[in-house]
């Protein structure tokens, strides 16, 4: 098991959600989720590398755009690791790692872009609001939706593991 | 005489191509992110090619004060962009700016701005890769 030093992201990840470190009674993927999943590695130097995000402030582009915060941001990583999670517990699937991106007026993109699949879901910057997502097979299949980021969502989750 | 009476507007072919900057922060791995898609005021704007090309689109970033190596360049088709969904694409020239144009129609915010961006996204190509 790996000894590195605890992420940031990690630390605070661990403190709102002690439960993602107990062992899951019953399950053969026992063990700490952070350390255990195979793309666990690229996942957090993903969400490490998301920080950056947050040294844009507003007219970061010099048109007008709105700067990024830590709430958004960790709203995305929080929505993003309940499914890496849910996949890893219950699949033994590794999330495909997405492109965490600045999106328009202070919200967070996350992005999939797969040979079989794309999906957009769009963290906004009011915690108010409903995250949005769109996703694409390239064929006939699309969806299309809102969702409640805080939560666990089974729709999402089933096109993660197309 | 350009600054009197302003350039004309005219009609866009649907064959043509527009440019538009994209900043570093919306290029990963060499792909363009949806990101980079967002309207300031009414409109996206873009840069006719008749008018423009992609290297001038990329040293016009030196008119918001920017640094022009801080960006790559992305194409469209205008005719691609015009069936997604309600977008236009409208020549707006500026003063300073003859191939200046604007993709109308883009959702202020909810789930189909998502999908515009994605679209968007998926009909551009990169024509000038970042500066390293």
């Amino acid at each position: 098991m790996s000894t590195a030093q605890t992420l940031p992201w990690e630390e605070e990840i661990e403190e709102k959600n002690p439960q993602w470190n107990e062992p899951k009674e019953g399950s053969s993927k026992r063990g700490k989720f952070l350390t255990e999943s195979p793309s666990n590695i690229l996942l957090k130097a993903e969400i490490e590398q998301a920080k950056r995000i947050l040294e844009l402030k507003d007219d970061w582009d010099g048109e007008g755009s709105a700067g990024y915060s830590e709430d958004t941001l960790n709203r995305a990583i929080t929505f993003l690791i309940t499914h890496a999670q849910w996949l890893w517990e219950s699949c033994g699937i590794s999330l495909p790692v997405p492109k965490i991106g600045p999106g328009p007026d202070g919200s967070i993109d996350i992005h999939w872009k797969q040979p079989s699949w794309e999906l957009l879901v769009n963290i906004p910057a009011d915690a108010d609001e409903a995250a949005t997502f769109y996703g694409d097979n390239y064929g006939a299949h699309k969806i299309r939706g809102s969702l409640d980021a805080r939560n666990f969502n089974l729709g999402i989750a089933t096109w993660l593991m197309n | 005489m350009a600054d009197e009476l302003g350039w004309p507007v005219e009609e866009i072919p649907d064959a043509e191509l527009v440019f538009m900057r994209a900043r570093r922060e919306h290029i990963r791995d060499g792909e363009l992110q949806p990101g980079v898609f967002r309207s300031h005021g009414n409109g996206m704007s873009v840069n006719w090619e008749r008018y423009a090309s992609a290297e001038e689109t990329k040293q016009q970033a030196q008119l918001v004060k920017k640094d022009p190596d801080n960006y790559a360049v992305i194409s469209m088709p205008v005719i691609r962009i015009r069936r997604i969904d309600d977008l236009r694409v409208e020549h707006t020239p500026e003063p300073t700016n003859r191939a200046h144009s604007d993709v109308f129609g883009l959702p202020q915010k909810g789930e189909q701005l998502t999908e515009i961006r994605l679209r968007l996204r998926d009909i551009a190509t990169i024509v000038i890769s970042l500066t390293l």
